[in-house]
């Protein structure tokens, strides 16, 4: 917010967004649908993020069956492949952390992508671990959906809500749907849903990329996943 | 028996240990020192084993100004432990030393919504129960 201008109100958007997914995720914690008022005015944890800006305290688990692409073409789902995989890691402490505006997401995005033989554009789902909304706002940056500092008018218009040009944490993300700690199953469950087109309600038409995208630590550690429908082989 | 109940800590008191043993045996005297990297010439912190920048052991103390710069910010409205400070707001800050390392702390005497970014800073001592202080910071001159 120092240095680029990113305002309260853009990173709110996030939160309005997801909530949009979310009320369409019948397993959602919370879906009644947000404005930013609810979001700025809802009560302050540490400046600048509100309590909508933090993510929630739930139960969860998931799994997923990995296997080889020959054997998963014989199974009875339709399968989602790994196109693209990286992981970075960078500093323990936060106060280690070398420019609080850049995650190793700049690394682990950009080796996972390159490998699928992806750009950006080419994603039709993101699925960013959302701790905060600052932190989904960090991996689009990061990820190079926008350039670094322009995450907050980026998100203002709804760009990452339902119908707009980046379906973003389609299930409501750890801010509605659930976040017991360890997120990143719900990324990846969600990323291989959509391609399967089994996401329901919030089901994302003709997606054949997904990115699922973690974070872990302070910061300090990421985890780019690019998967695939048969389409993209 | 006239057991009374120990007073509630405002702090967490932070454990040495060896390698952080000088780092607070000079907070005694109110004097910050920082574990400097005798290859690369920086300073390391929090203090370490090795060097984080080339792995070295060749490690030293060396004094340090005790002036800084805010460079990031939160006030914390709700603390997470409830045994820290008080309930009152306060502000966690990443100040980052003229020497170039950055220490998270607290930026006292004045109001915590009045720290900001790039705020000139130096160093202030906290009393610990044993002696040594703790190092937060205020604001300059």
């Amino acid at each position: 917010m120092a240095v680029y201008g990113t305002t309260p109100e853009q990173l709110a958007s996030i939160a309005v967004s997801t909530r949009q997914w979310a009320s369409m995720n019948p397993r959602a914690r919370f879906r009644e649908l947000l404005t930013i008022d609810d979001v700025v005015s809802s009560p302050m944890q540490s400046t600048p993020l509100h309590l909508l800006d933090c993510c929630l305290v739930t139960d969860g688990a998931g799994a997923f069956v990995m296997t080889s692409a020959e054997r998963a073409r014989q199974l009875r789902q339709p399968p989602a492949y790994v196109l693209g995989a990286a992981t970075c890691h960078d500093h323990n402490v936060i106060s280690a952390m070398p420019d609080l505006t850049t995650t190793p997401g700049l690394v682990s995005g950009e080796r996972a992508f390159k490998m699928a033989g992806i750009k950006p554009d080419d994603v039709d789902v993101l699925e960013g671990y959302d701790s905060f909304t600052i932190t989904a706002l960090l991996h689009l940056e990061d990820l190079g959906f926008c350039a670094k500092g322009e995450g907050g008018p980026f998100v203002a218009d709804g760009r990452t809500a339902p119908g707009g040009q980046l379906p973003m944490n389609t299930n409501g993300g750890g801010l509605s749907y659930t976040h017991p700690g360890m997120y990143g199953m719900f990324l990846i469950v969600e990323a291989v849903r959509q391609l399967r087109g089994s996401s329901a309600d919030r089901q994302v038409e003709g997606a054949e990329v997904a990115v699922a995208h973690g974070c872990g630590g302070m910061l300090s550690c990421t985890s780019t996943l690019v998967l695939g429908t048969e389409a993209t082989l | 028996m006239t057991e009374t109940a120990a007073p509630r800590p405002r702090r967490v008191e932070p454990v040495p240990t060896e390698i952080s043993a000088p780092f607070w045996e000079a907070t005694r005297e109110e004097r910050l020192v920082l574990q400097w990297c005798i290859d690369c010439d920086q300073p390391i912190f929090f203090p370490r084993d090795r060097c984080p920048g080339c792995i070295g052991s060749a490690l030293e103390w060396r004094p340090a100004t005790g002036r800084g710069t805010v460079y990031a910010v939160t006030v914390e409205q709700r603390p997470e432990i409830s045994s820290v400070a008080s309930a009152e707001p306060f502000a966690v800050a990443l100040v980052e030393l003229e020497e170039g390392a950055r220490m998270m702390t607290n930026v006292v005497g004045c109001p915590p919504a009045d720290v900001t970014v790039g705020m000139a800073v130096t160093v202030t001592w906290e009393p610990l129960s044993d002696g040594r202080h703790l190092p937060l910071f205020e604001p300059a001159g």
